[in-house]
């Protein structure tokens, strides 16, 4: 049942270095901050323990930040804390982000032993000159390295991100590091075009002066990415994930698909973000208060209007490429979704930017390839 | 109380903009006592909050305060306000008209300036007399000996011996109320001979309807006398008569000879009673009005059309109410294939154009699409038909026109030789024709242009004034039509013709002005799924384009759990940039661009 479902978030806001392009809460911290980190983390857990009551859990999700980055023992922690509270069961998928950067051989053991069974690994690009534009603390052989020690520790549900756009980058370097990739048979990959948030070095460096790929580049190695994971085997299901999909299993991610469906999810940590019951809600940011008095500040709290929750069930529904079935809007807002969209939905179709397919309770609304190229002037017309 | 006419002055004060003619009016009306300091708004003349924004008059106004002089007697003083902009010439003439005299402030360290010049001679030409005083003299930069000097050789009256004031600081004030008492005359007006009162402004107010600004020449005038609107034949019954306090109207039992102040007679339309016309009895009538009324017309045209079309009709009332108290604002419906229902206005200049948007957007929480404004032009057919055209759209088809004329304007501009070199360049590229230069002083000259009123409505100004570093005036007044070879400039936008958008230019402007308009628009259209096209063409010729590219992407490589909110915040601008715009044909047009040809010039 979808309303009693719940998901997790755990923020580690600590890294070994920043990169160029992040625009995440995280920051190189001494131990002793990290330490009452995680315990204010586990405070966080114990006020919070009321929401999981008669709910289940499906999955876990530790991001950061690089989480690899701290010892495993805290983990183990926080996932005993979050068991006290919610049974984790063999279906929860519980996912860590790690950094090749940051040697894993020693914590990997740990990790499987504490329920971790999905492994995320961001490795960017597998061309060493784009990985130092990019600021990262890694290289290729690294990553191979700890690709290796996380597929042997027995790991079988292996994401990898890639990105596109980044500066220098071109089709070929790209499709370079597609063959690499997939030559390891990992069962998730996530291809981000590479997006230049404000706050950032990259911001401040100025798209001129980062020799960044042109918006018809940018546009060609998306479509090649397509086209060449969906021959490797890999199906889309979002606009920048991949996975492996058969009749034994379906390797796409539960976490993300949570915050695309609109489930409820608690996030803990700084920054961290809730959707609960339509309500909105985000952690500050600053880790000092957070450790004074953890989960208690907030800087953002929304509950959201029918009209809001509507809108976002559009634009995030939007995001998948089998789009949003009908009947669950009408379900989730009592209206049938054509009285309110219809003419904004067929000026889409009339623009073969998305298309209906499916009939009866079945019948769904998704974007086109076009449609999802272009999708933020599709999804905004969703919006008042 | 029984005034005597020898105890009355009436007076205006003139100066160049800035120069401190409202900041003077203030002081006289705080030393005659008629308001405390603490009373005092600044700048109490000027009512509209944009007005005071401005720092500019936009509607006459008067006020009469009581001064007793040094002598021991006590005057009236009625001071009338003029409006400062060349917009509103006839305004101004007409408040001049019901003066005996005039105070020229003039700035002790800027010296005369085009308008004090204009200003002075139009007050000369009104028979007034003008006495100068000198403003500003606590600057650093005052050099009040040298302004004097100035007045003399330029205007050639005596200042010599003009009041050295700071209106600012208050001092000098004193002087400037004694040479009111002896340098302006006292009126002489007839009693016995028939009513004769010239109308220098109007005012309509929800209660008494419209009150008439007036000036008594001669007779007397009463509640309860039948009078006469001599220029419409209008005859009314007088309810009220009354002068003017601070802010207040207050009811008196006649207004005699030489007297200024109002009068209400149930009318409810300014445009019935208008500036310049003579009031005289129904009764005895006297035989000629005053001289000097015209009705005036407006000068520039452009269509103003609600944002959102439901906004119509809202638009259309807001136009009434402002046009009750605005004779000289025209507009009459018109559609546009682009814009809808809107409406064809008329003003007096661009200025006027301004104050009406604003207070339309402001004062009625309208939001407006305007196009670009334009002159009247005559368009003479070769049936021998003459049409004024307002409106670009509506220009026949050139197998019908024989010919075209367009309003010219004469010009005066004061500039130090300096940018003597600049300012010639500028009036050559604007078509300005010399018509005479003269050396005021050493280093300043006046430079007389006759020039197309549609070469200096947009932004002759601006371009006079950076191109002289601020230092260069200017002032002008209409002279009359003059047969142009003048083409419609036409946009086409996606390969359809946007009539909004197409104006009447000199014919070998055409290029310069379409290629500038294709670049303007570019940048100003945001690109589609698709390349737009944008061509300008002239009588179906395509003379320049611009292509607007399409948009191959735009989408959020990542949103997950923390970026929900602020990702919908980006694709609610991206929606909230979109209704601002207009739908041409399968394009979505800014409001914005439709005023493009005002920027033309910018770089």
């Amino acid at each position: 049942m979808k309303g009693s479902e719940i998901s997790v978030y755990v923020h580690i806001p600590f890294c070994v270095r920043k990169c160029l392009y992040c625009d995440f809460n995280s920051a190189v911290q001494p131990d002793y901050i990290i330490d009452s980190y995680i315990n204010a983390l586990l405070t966080e857990l114990d006020l919070k323990r009321e929401a999981f009551v008669s709910r289940q859990l499906v999955s876990v999700y530790i991001g950061g930040g690089t989480p690899s980055s701290i010892p495993p023992s805290y983990i183990r922690l926080i996932l005993e804390r979050i068991s006290s509270y919610i049974p984790i069961n063999d279906d929860t998928e519980i996912t860590i982000e790690i950094n090749p950067g940051t040697t894993v051989d020693h914590k990997i053991g740990d990790y499987v032993a504490c329920g971790i069974n999905r492994i995320s690994i961001g490795l960017q690009s597998a061309d060493d000159e784009e990985l130092k534009a990019l600021g990262r603390i890694h290289d290729f052989e690294t990553f191979l390295h700890t690709y290796d020690v996380v597929s042997n520790a027995g790991i079988d549900n292996i994401n990898v991100d890639i990105m596109t756009s980044i500066p220098h980058q071109n089709k070929e370097s790209l499709v370079s590091t597609l063959k690499k990739v997939t030559g390891l048979k990992p069962q998730h990959i996530s291809a981000y075009s590479l997006i230049i948030e404000p706050g950032t070095p990259f911001y401040q460096r100025g798209a001129v002066n980062l020799d960044l790929p042109s918006e018809d580049e940018s546009l060609e190695m998306d479509r090649k990415t397509r086209e060449f994971l969906d021959a490797a085997g890999y199906k889309r299901y979002e606009i920048s994930n991949y996975a492996k999909k058969d009749e034994k299993r379906d390797f796409r991610c539960l976490h993300n698909l949570r915050y695309w469906d609109r489930g409820d999810y608690l996030g803990f940590g700084v920054s961290a973000a809730s959707l609960y019951g339509n309500r909105r809600f985000t952690n500050i940011a600053d880790i000092g208060p957070y450790i004074t008095s953890p989960g208690r500040q907030v800087s953002e709290d929304l509950l959201l209007s029918p009209d809001d929750a509507a809108a976002e069930f559009m634009f995030l529904g939007l995001r998948k490429t089998d789009g949003i079935r009908l009947l669950d809007f009408k379900e989730e807002f009592g209206t049938d979704i054509k009285r309110i969209y219809g003419h904004i939905m067929k000026k889409q179709v009339e623009k073969e930017l998305a298309m209906f397919s499916g009939e009866g309770d079945e019948e769904r609304f998704m974007l086109t390839d076009r449609g999802l190229e272009v999708s933020n002037i599709v999804m905004s017309e969703f919006l008042r | 109380m029984d005034i005597s006419q020898d105890h009355i002055r009436n007076f205006c004060i003139i100066a160049h903009i800035d120069h401190g003619k409202s900041t003077l009016a203030d002081r006289i009306l705080e030393k005659t006592g008629l308001l405390t300091e603490r009373e005092m708004q600044d700048q109490v003349l000027d009512n509209m909050d944009l007005e005071r924004e401005r720092g500019i008059t936009i509607k006459s106004q008067a006020v009469r305060t009581v001064y007793t002089a040094k002598d021991g007697e006590e005057y009236i003083f009625n001071l009338i306000d003029t409006p400062g902009h060349v917009d509103f010439n006839y305004e101004v003439s007409r408040s001049l008209a019901a003066c005996d005299g005039a105070v020229l402030v003039v700035d002790s360290s800027q010296g005369v300036e085009a308008q004090t010049l204009a200003n002075v001679y139009l007050a000369m030409d009104h028979d007034l007399d003008v006495f100068p005083v000198l403003n500003k003299i606590d600057l650093p930069s005052a050099d009040p000996e040298r302004v004097a000097e100035e007045i003399e050789d330029v205007i050639g009256i005596e200042a010599m011996d003009a009041p050295r004031i700071s209106a600012k600081a208050g001092i000098g004030i004193e002087e400037v109320l004694e040479s009111i008492v002896h340098k302006i005359p006292a009126p002489k007006g007839e009693v016995k001979s028939p009513l004769k009162c010239l109308i220098f402004d109007s005012l309509y107010d929800s209660y008494k309807g419209v009150i008439v600004f007036i000036r008594v020449f001669d007779g007397c005038i009463k509640s309860g006398d039948r009078i006469r609107f001599m220029a419409n034949g209008m005859e009314e019954e007088v309810v009220e008569t009354g002068y003017f306090g601070a802010g207040r109207f207050i009811p008196c039992d006649e207004l005699t000879p030489g007297m200024v102040g109002y009068i209400t007679a149930s009318i409810k339309d300014v445009r019935e009673a208008r500036v310049g016309d003579t009031v005289t009895s129904a009764v005895s009538p006297c035989i000629e009005a005053l001289p000097g009324y015209k009705k005036v017309n407006p000068m520039v045209y452009c269509g103003v059309y609600p944002a959102d079309t439901r906004d119509y009709p809202n638009l259309r009332d807001a136009l009434e109410k402002l046009q009750l108290n605005d004779a000289s604002l025209t507009f009459e419906p018109e559609t546009s294939l682009a814009l809808g229902f809107g409406f064809r206005c008329g003003f007096l200049g661009l200025l006027h154009l301004d104050i009406i948007t604003e207070r339309l957007e402001r004062e009625y929480d309208l939001d407006l699409v305007t196009t670009a404004p334009g002159v009247v032009y005559r368009v003479y057919k070769t049936d021998g038909e003459m049409i004024e055209l307002t409106n670009p759209s509506n220009l026949p088809e050139p197998s019908e026109i024989d010919y075209m004329e367009e309003p010219v304007v004469s010009a005066e501009i004061m500039v130090s030789t300096e940018y003597l070199g600049a300012i010639i360049g500028l009036c050559q590229e604007r078509r300005g024709v010399q018509t005479g230069m003269e050396y005021m002083e050493e280093t300043r000259v006046l430079l007389k242009y006759d020039l197309p009123l549609n070469e200096i409505i947009y932004d002759f100004f601006d371009a006079l004034k950076s191109r002289s570093r601020g230092y260069a005036s200017f002032d002008y007044e209409m002279k009359g039509y003059v047969q142009s070879s003048l083409v419609k400039l036409d946009i086409l936008i996606n390969k359809e013709y946007v009539d909004a958008l197409s104006f009447i230019v000199f014919k070998d402007s055409a290029y310069d002005r379409g290629s500038k308009m294709c670049q303007k628009l570019k940048n100003e259209i945001p690109r589609h799924l698709f390349e737009i096209p944008i061509q300008a063409a002239v009588g179906g010729k395509v003379i320049a384009r611009e292509t607007v590219k399409a948009v191959r992407k735009d989408v959020l490589a990542k949103c997950y759990g923390g970026d929900i909110t602020r990702k919908k915040k980006l694709l609610e601008k991206q929606k909230e940039g979109k209704k601002r715009m207009r739908q041409v044909g399968s394009v979505e047009v800014p409001k914005e661009a439709f005023l493009s040809v005002l920027k033309l010039d910018e770089e």
